[in-house]
C-alpha cells in the first residue's frame, strides 16, 4: 500500500524526533515499538545530558520489547516501564504537573497515541513548540461522528459503522488537534443504503 | 478633535503617588459609563495646551469591574515631547481631556497555570489591571517589581500591603537587584511571564528567558516607544494632492493630523499596527516593533506614529 500525500492542511505530517538544545530537561514517552524512535533519537544526540533525560515507556504484552536492554542506564536520569499505555497515560499528567518550564517532551508511538499525550501535555500548559512527536506503529484512527458526536476509535478501515450511531461512515484527511480525530460522515447520505466496500487503509 | 477620540472626561481625582508620578482618574462628562476593558488594556488621552492636542497613550491601572472611572498613572519625563509634563503641571481636579476607547496589546493568557509579572518602574502600570483580575480568578500568580526607591514606587506599598506572598519588591537604593535567572528558574510548567519596564530590562529578560528555554509563545512583553525628533521632512500626499511639513519634534502622524487627515491608531508607539500606511516614494527610517523584516525592507508601508523619512521627503498613498 502507497501512501498518498493528502491535500488537506490538517491532515498532520509526522518527523523524526528533534532535539531542542535550549532545554533544560527532556521527557521522553514511548507506546510499542515507539521505544524504536527514542533509542534513534538518543543515538543520534549524544550531547543531550543523561541527567536531563527522562523515559517512560508502555511495554505491551502483545509485542513485548525489552527497553533496558535499548537504552543503558547511564544514558538517562530515570527510566520508568509502564505495563500499559492507560497507565502511563494516568501517571503522565502527575509527571508534567511536577516538572519545571523549560521541559521538552519527545513522544514516540502509534498516531493514537502521539495524540493522546500531545493532548495531556496540552492540558498541563505546554505549547506544541514544546513538544517533538515521530509516528513508529498503527495509523489506525481515531474516527468522529457529526451525526452523532461520538468517537469511534482503532478505525483502520475507509469505512466503519460508527459506534454510537451505527452509521456507516467514511472518513477523510480532515484531522482536529483537540480531539486527536479524523472527521468522518456518512457514505451514504445521498442515497441511503448503498455502502460501497471497504478498504483496509491504516494498519 | 479626531474621531479616533470617543469621550469627554473630567478629572474627579488627582494624587501625586510618587516625586515622578501622578495618578489619575476621570468620569465621563455625560455621566455615562465607560466601555469594559480587560486587562492590560491602554487608552490614548487627548489634552490640548491651547496650541495644540498631545495625545499619549497610558495603561488604565483602576479596577475593570469599574465602569463609571478610567484610571492612569503618567511619569513625568520632563526631557520629552511635553505631554507627560502637561499632565503633571496643567490636569487636575475638574480639568477636562478627551479619552479614547481602550485597546489591549498585552493580554493576559488565560489558560497559563501560572502567571508572573515582571516590571520595572512605571511599567507596574499593566500590571496593576493584571493583579486586580487574577485575584479575582484565583489564579496562582507572582510579581517582580523593580523600583529605583521606596519612594519612587508607584503602588509598591498598597500591592505589598494587600499581596505580600505574591509580590517580590526590589529596591535599587538599597542595593537589591531582581535577578532574572533566579526569577525564571524552576518555574512550573505552563507558566507564562510577562515583562514591562525599560527597554534593557525587558531585553534583559526576554534574552534570559530564552537560554533558559521558555518558549516565545509563553513570554510576553510590552514596551511603547515615544516618537524620537529628527529632521524635518516635506510629505506628499498622492490622492489628496497636497504637501504637509514635518517639523523635527513631531511625529509623522502629529503632522497629519494636524493639516485634519485622519489616520486610525491606537497606541501611537509603533506596537498596535493601526496606522501602517502605503508609501509610494522616498527612503524611510523605521523605528516601529510592528511591521515584519520584509516589509521593512521593501520600503512601501510605514508606521507614520513613529517612523520618519530617511531624506527629506516622503509620498504616502493617501
Amino acid at each position: 500500500m502507497t501512501e498518498e500525500i493528502s491535500e488537506i492542511k490538517s491532515k498532520p505530517v509526522y518527523d523524526i524526533l528533534q532535539y531542542d538544545p535550549k532545554s533544560r530537561s527532556n521527557l521522553l514517552v514511548s507506546e510499542g515499538n515507539g521505544l524504536v524512535g527514542l533509542v534513534d533519537f538518543l543515538n543520534g544526540s549524544e550531547s543531550i545530558p543523561p541527567s536531563t533525560i527522562n523515559v517512560m515507556c508502555a511495554i505491551s504484552n502483545a509485542e513485548p520489547l525489552n527497553p533496558s536492554s535499548y537504552i543503558s542506564p547511564d544514558r538517562c536520569n530515570k527510566m520508568r516501564l509502564f505495563d500499559s499505555v492507560n497507565a502511563l497515560l494516568e501517571d503522565l499528567p502527575v509527571t508534567l504537573s511536577n516538572s519545571q518550564m523549560g521541559l521538552r517532551l519527545y513522544i514516540c508511538g502509534s498516531e493514537i497515541f502521539l495524540w493522546r499525550v500531545a493532548n495531556l501535555a496540552r492540558a498541563a500548559g505546554m505549547h506544541k513548540s514544546e513538544y517533538s512527536m515521530q509516528l513508529i506503529g498503527s495509523k489506525a484512527r481515531r474516527v468522529y461522528c457529526p451525526h452523532c458526536k461520538t468517537t469511534s476509535e482503532e478505525v483502520t478501515t475507509d469505512i466503519h459503522e460508527c459506534v454510537g450511531c451505527g452509521l456507516s461512515l467514511v472518513n477523510c484527511d480532515h484531522f482536529s488537534r483537540e480531539m486527536g480525530a479524523y472527521l468522518g460522515f456518512r457514505v451514504d447520505a445521498e442515497a441511503h443504503g448503498e455502502i460501497p466496500e471497504r478498504k483496509e487503509l491504516y494498519r | 478633535m479626531s474621531t479616533n477620540f470617543s469621550h469627554t472626561a473630567r478629572v474627579i481625582r488627582a494624587d501625586q503617588v510618587t516625586p515622578l508620578i501622578k495618578h489619575f482618574s476621570f468620569e465621563r462628562v455625560d455621566g455615562k459609563p465607560f466601555s469594559p476593558f480587560s486587562a492590560g488594556s491602554h487608552v490614548v488621552i487627548g489634552m490640548n495646551n491651547g496650541t495644540n492636542t498631545h495625545k499619549n497613550p497610558y495603561s488604565l491601572v483602576g479596577s475593570s469591574n469599574n465602569f463609571m472611572e478610567y484610571e492612569i498613572a503618567v511619569r513625568l519625563d520632563s526631557t520629552g515631547r511635553g505631554g507627560s509634563l502637561f499632565m503633571h503641571n496643567n490636569i487636575e481636579l475638574g480639568s477636562e481631556i478627551q479619552i479614547g476607547n481602550p485597546y489591549n496589546l498585552f493580554p493576559v493568557y488565560k489558560p497559563a497555570k501560572k502567571h508572573l509579572m515582571i516590571a520595572g518602574g512605571v511599567g507596574i502600570t499593566p500590571f496593576m489591571t493584571y493583579i486586580d483580575e487574577m485575584n479575582l480568578m484565583h489564579s496562582n500568580f507572582e510579581l517582580h517589581y523593580s523600583v529605583r526607591d521606596f519612594e519612587n514606587g508607584a503602588f509598591a506599598k498598597e500591592l505589598q500591603d494587600k499581596y505580600p506572598n505574591q509580590v517580590n519588591l526590589y529596591i535599587q537604593a538599597n542595593g537589591v537587584m531582581a535577578n532574572f535567572n533566579e526569577i525564571l528558574d524552576n518555574q512550573p510548567l505552563g507558566t507564562h511571564v510577562y515583562v514591562c519596564g525599560p527597554q534593557q530590562m525587558v531585553a534583559d529578560a526576554l534574552r534570559i528567558a530564552d537560554e533558559m528555554g521558555w518558549p516565545n509563545s509563553s513570554v510576553h512583553s510590552e514596551e511603547f516607544k515615544a516618537p524620537e525628533p529628527g529632521n524635518p521632512f516635506t510629505v506628499t500626499l498622492a490622492k489628496s494632492d497636497c504637501k504637509i511639513n514635518v517639523r523635527s519634534r513631531e511625529s509623522l502622524l502629529e503632522a497629519l493630523e494636524n493639516a485634519n487627515i485622519e489616520i486610525p491608531y491606537s497606541c501611537r508607539g509603533g506596537a498596535c499596527g493601526f496606522c501602517k500606511t502605503e508609501v509610494i516614494d522616498g527612503e524611510i527610517t523605521h523605528r516601529d516593533y510592528f511591521l515584519t523584516d520584509a516589509e521593512k525592507a521593501s520600503g512601501n508601508c510605514i508606521m507614520p506614529c513613529i517612523s520618519r523619512a530617511q531624506g527629506d521627503h516622503l509620498t504616502l498613498n493617501i
